[in-house]
């Protein structure tokens, strides 16, 4: 039911938790389901994520989806994450069953939304 | 013996058990076709026989009145078919509960869909019981067929099938009844209950997957399920499932001589782990009977505030290797699946989608209660700091 890649994200969900002074934060939820998740962060003056953290309150997969996102901004430029490829965001939650596919849907929508951060007069 | 001290899950199904595995190593060189006049035909057909008198005691029929089916689903299937077959000029009313199993949800809407027959569909209590009230409501002078369960497979109720039985009887109306989930679990004596039918599946019970049967009080003029070679009583056609019906007598054999100690067994689990649970995590609640009385004792139907069942499920799998079951199925964007029965008690999807169910068996152990409550608790905390 789930691949190895979501055991070891919702097992181990080690990006939970709160950021003191965030510089950004990232809302989303799923109407349907219900599914939430916060993501909150600190950039550098360099544009690189060095600090992000999550809550969720949802499924195993949403847990995992933020696990693996906040995991993928750490250590990374602003740049870099607004150019990321759907096919790379696609292949970081590995293969899902259909009923997992809305937490696709939403890591697309956090990239997207961390795509936008970039954007931000504080960081252009 | 054997020991699955990771398995709450016993209402989905049960592990053979090692009286069963024995008996059907001891089959595996059976082959003759039971139906044959030969010796070792005939050797086939009385072990079926001996078979078929197991099942029966275990709910106080008469071996002439089981047959063997391929399971549940298929034996509620065939009695509500050969009921309302035989009134299909004038289809009537048909009263069901709305928490059965989906093979009694699902044939009765069939029969709405294509033959014209008209559904009443009786919600049970907040605690998951059908009230006789609400029966004696429904009923109409066109009432064909009332089905009801005898145990509720997410929260564990066991109905009032007595009363519910003189209703249909005084009525003249048929009473099916699936004893799926308690045949095994609690004493049934389909005698004193004066039901029409009942179904029966053997993986319930410790016996193997694939095999069932159909208690029929009545089987004059039965509409055959399958026509064909003549097999139970010419009801249903087909070479017999001759593992599948050994493995069940011995399992029913089984049930019937260890159901009381199985009982006692299910109620120190169920103290040892509503005590325990509730000192852990005290706003944790009950979604079914809350005292035990008149359900089965083996399962409990739990709901923990601000956690997702689905998520407890994966960690207690994946991180602490227990298996329970869920009250809501993970959804896609389009589809929600909550759990029919908990809608019916009128939960709300928030609590539906943080319900799940334990079930136990003779399997489980004390111990194995004290490793699922600690792996509940550190599970719950886990999701609970996720969400901050």
């Amino acid at each position: 039911m789930y691949n190895s890649i979501i055991i070891e994200n919702f097992s181990n969900p080690c990006h939970s938790g709160k950021v003191t002074s965030p510089d950004f934060s990232i809302e989303l939820g799923n109407p349907v389901c219900g599914d939430k998740i916060i993501v909150q962060g600190v950039i550098s003056d360099d544009r690189v994520i060095t600090e992000s953290r999550f809550q969720a309150w949802g499924c195993a997969t949403t847990i995992a989806t933020a696990n693996i996102f906040c995991g993928y901004l750490l250590n990374r430029c602003l740049d870099a994450i607004r150019g990321i490829k759907t096919e790379k965001i696609n292949e970081l939650l590995g293969e899902l069953e259909p009923s997992q596919y809305h937490c696709l849907e939403m890591l697309r929508e956090l990239f997207q939304k961390a795509g936008e951060i970039s954007s931000d007069k504080q960081y252009n | 013996m054997t020991y699955f001290n990771g398995y709450f899950d016993y209402n989905s199904t049960t592990p053979m058990s090692d009286g069963v595995i024995k008996e059907l190593e001891k089959a595996f060189t059976l082959f003759a076709n039971p139906s044959s006049s030969s010796k070792q035909g005939r050797e086939c057909k009385n072990i079926i026989n001996l078979a078929r008198k197991y099942t029966a005691d275990l709910i106080g029929a008469e071996p002439e009145e089981i047959i063997f089916t391929s399971g549940g689903s298929e034996s509620n299937n065939f009695a509500v078919k050969n009921r309302l077959l035989k009134s299909i000029q004038q289809p009537g009313t048909i009263i069901v509960s709305t928490i059965e199993h989906s093979s009694i949800l699902s044939i009765v809407d069939y029969f709405k869909k294509e033959f014209g027959f008209s559904v009443k569909r009786i919600s049970p209590s907040r605690k998951g019981f059908i009230e006789t009230n609400t029966i004696l409501k429904a009923l109409t002078p066109d009432t064909r067929l009332i089905t009801i369960m005898m145990a509720n497979n997410e929260l564990g109720n066991i109905q009032p099938i007595y009363e519910i039985a003189e209703i249909a009887a005084a009525n003249n109306i048929f009473f099916h009844v699936d004893g799926v989930q308690a045949v095994g679990k609690i004493p049934v004596d389909v005698r004193l209950l004066k039901v029409d039918s009942l179904s029966i599946s053997a993986h319930k019970f410790y016996g193997p997957k694939g095999v069932g049967a159909l208690y029929l009080r009545n089987s004059k003029n039965v509409h055959p399920l399958i026509h064909g070679g003549g097999q139970e009583k010419g009801i249903r056609g087909g070479t017999e499932n001759l593992m599948g019906i050994i493995g069940m007598g011995q399992a029913a054999l089984e049930a019937k001589e260890s159901l009381s100690k199985w009982q006692a067994h299910f109620t120190q689990l169920r103290s040892a782990f509503c005590k325990q649970l509730f000192e852990k995590i005290p706003d944790a609640e009950l979604n079914g009977p809350d005292d035990g009385k008149d359900c089965l004792l083996n399962t409990l139907n739990l709901y923990i505030p601000r956690i997702r069942a689905e998520a407890l499920s994966a960690l207690l799998e994946h991180k602490h290797h227990c298996i329970i079951s869920l009250g809501a199925a993970c959804s896609n964007n389009k589809v929600l699946n909550l759990s029919h029965v908990l809608k019916a008690i009128g939960l709300s999807e928030e609590k539906i989608k943080g319900s799940f169910r334990i079930s136990f068996g003779q399997y489980t152990r004390m111990d194995d209660v004290r490793k699922l409550v600690e792996a509940i608790y550190q599970s719950y905390q886990v999701l609970m700091s996720v969400s901050g």
